[in-house]
């Protein structure tokens, strides 16, 4: 294990040439990429990083259709990759995109497997407009196992406010309008999250549950995104706006 | 205007002949003739004992615009042969392709007279919004009809259907109102106010301001259909239509 541990650090921070994990290791499974990934979190924490939360990737139905994901991915939000709103973020690779998202932030623990999303509106303390920031290498499509090894350790987030209760705000109907520049790029609303972004929480800690892990009171959640993603470039002012979360802008240079 | 483009128009509509566009029926007429047409065949069917109760907009979004090579919208009259409740079951024409959009309705409780409304002289003018369902029928010409086609007909064909309740503007920016549209219980798209041209209320000035080249104006008690939130669903007999908004309630359209 310790073997494969230091080649996926190699992988993923030490710049070595892409390689799949699956070629690798003959019959790798998707829980053995998120077993092998918590290891890489562990590693990153006892160097001073802290694990603020999880995310979902693949959970819209218009990123499922345009990237033909073969299922939502569990991600993890490390604090060293969130950003802060104020300051602009610099383009430092091949391709850039963001993702506007409706963040939650845990009053209770969830450890699955068995959550549904009845216990999951019982652990919310509150909810926020947010983005996620992608960064592409470029190369060969990764194998679903290796993008699981891989989530989150590029890219970033940015977490807006002012946080809002989530009682009598059906997080199904909260709209949101992207524009760049101030051109307007798209609107959708929270029912493209997996119908309801709530259940975002019953998919992560059910599927954490398989390699032992959990969601936390004082953790962040990233839902996943309203809308396909959308390409940044330098000097882009990208702003979201909800319909009652308020809105959230980054700037790019 | 003669009743000939009338009785014309009334057979492209009912479909009992053949499809005849009217840049064929009138060589060379422009946009601004076909509006008059349009607001002239409403007065038709007005004298007939038909009521005009608004005016709608189409495309009102930037990609239906370039898709379709637009610069503005298109906007046509409401009768209120076309207005459906609710509760009816809306019967499809067998062979039409119908097709169903979301949209914020708005209320008027003053006159708008174009041109040179702003959205805040529309703000000033609205008794309350509502959400609404619009069903267009592509039976006269299908896609390949004229844009001057289009307009002359506008929007004597299809119809609308308006939920509840009458809701306030105070306090909602309908830049960022949602709707949700489900077909048979299956989310089929969503989308917020600015799809319609940036903010529901910019598309009643819009309307405003083109009626004032035409010497007609909207007025209070109109309703005003702003466009749609989203791509457009067709139907089919069974189907049922619904739609939420985030603050604006929902509106249920159901078709045999």
């Amino acid at each position: 294990m310790s073997d494969l541990v230091e080649w996926a650090e190699g992988q993923i921070f030490g710049g070595a040439p892409f390689e799949d994990v699956t070629s690798r290791v003959p019959r790798f499974t998707d829980v053995d990429a998120y077993r092998l990934r918590a290891e890489l979190v562990r590693r990153r924490v006892s160097t001073g990083d802290v694990l603020a939360g999880y995310k979902v990737a693949g959970s819209s139905r218009a990123i499922r259709a345009e990237e033909h994901v073969e299922g939502p991915i569990v991600g993890c939000v490390m604090r060293s990759r969130v950003w802060p709103e104020s300051e602009p973020i610099s383009i430092d690779a091949p391709k850039m995109a963001i993702e506007a998202e409706i963040g939650v932030l845990m009053k209770r623990d969830l450890a699955g497997p068995g959550v549904t999303l009845l216990d999951a509106c019982g652990a919310v303390d509150c909810v926020f407009p947010a983005f996620e920031i992608l960064s592409f290498a470029g190369g060969p499509r990764p194998s679903h196992q290796a993008r699981i090894l891989a989530s989150n350790f590029r890219g970033g987030f940015i977490l807006g406010g002012p946080p809002a209760p989530v009682h009598d705000t059906d997080l199904r109907l909260e709209g949101m309008a992207l524009s760049i520049n101030g051109e307007p790029r798209g609107s959708a609303t929270g029912v493209e999250v997996l119908g309801n972004p709530l259940n975002a929480l019953p998919l992560i800690a059910n599927t954490l549950a398989d390699c032992g892990e959990a969601l936390k009171a004082g953790m962040i959640v990233m839902t996943g995104s309203l809308l396909a993603n959308t390409p940044v470039r330098p000097g882009d002012r990208v702003e979201a706006s909800f319909s009652r979360l308020g809105r959230i802008a980054a700037r790019f240079a | 205007m003669s009743s000939e483009i009338f009785d014309y128009l009334e057979q492209q509509i009912a479909g009992t002949g053949p499809y005849v566009d009217i840049v064929d029926k009138v060589p060379g007429i422009t946009v601004d003739e076909s509006y008059r047409v349009m607001l002239g065949f409403a007065r038709h069917r007005i004298a007939k004992g038909d009521r005009l109760i608004g005016y709608k907009a189409a495309y009102t979004s930037k990609a239906m615009q370039k898709a379709n090579g637009m610069d503005e919208p298109i906007i046509g009259c409401l009768m209120r042969s076309g207005l459906w409740d609710e509760a009816e079951t809306i019967r499809l024409k067998p062979g039409i392709h119908t097709i169903v959009e979301p949209e914020i309705a708005v209320l008027l409780s003053r006159d708008l007279a174009g041109p040179g409304l702003s959205t805040f002289d529309v703000l000033g003018a609205v008794e309350g919004v509502m959400p609404a369902i619009e069903i267009a029928d592509w039976s006269v010409g299908g896609k390949t009809r004229s844009r001057q086609m289009g307009i002359a007909i506008h929007k004597s064909t299809g119809g609308i259907v308006v939920g509840g309740p009458i809701c306030s503007l105070k306090g909602i920016d309908l830049r960022t109102e949602g709707a949700v549209i489900r077909l048979n219980g299956e989310p089929r798209g969503s989308g917020t106010g600015v799809e319609a041209l940036g903010d529901p209320l910019a598309v009643v000035a819009a309307i405003a301001n083109l009626l004032g080249r035409f010497d007609a104006r909207l007025e209070a008690g109109m309703v005003i259909m702003t466009g749609s939130l989203v791509q457009a669903i067709p139907v089919a007999p069974g189907d049922d239509i619904h739609v939420e908004f985030t603050r604006l309630g929902s509106v249920r359209a159901r078709f045999a």
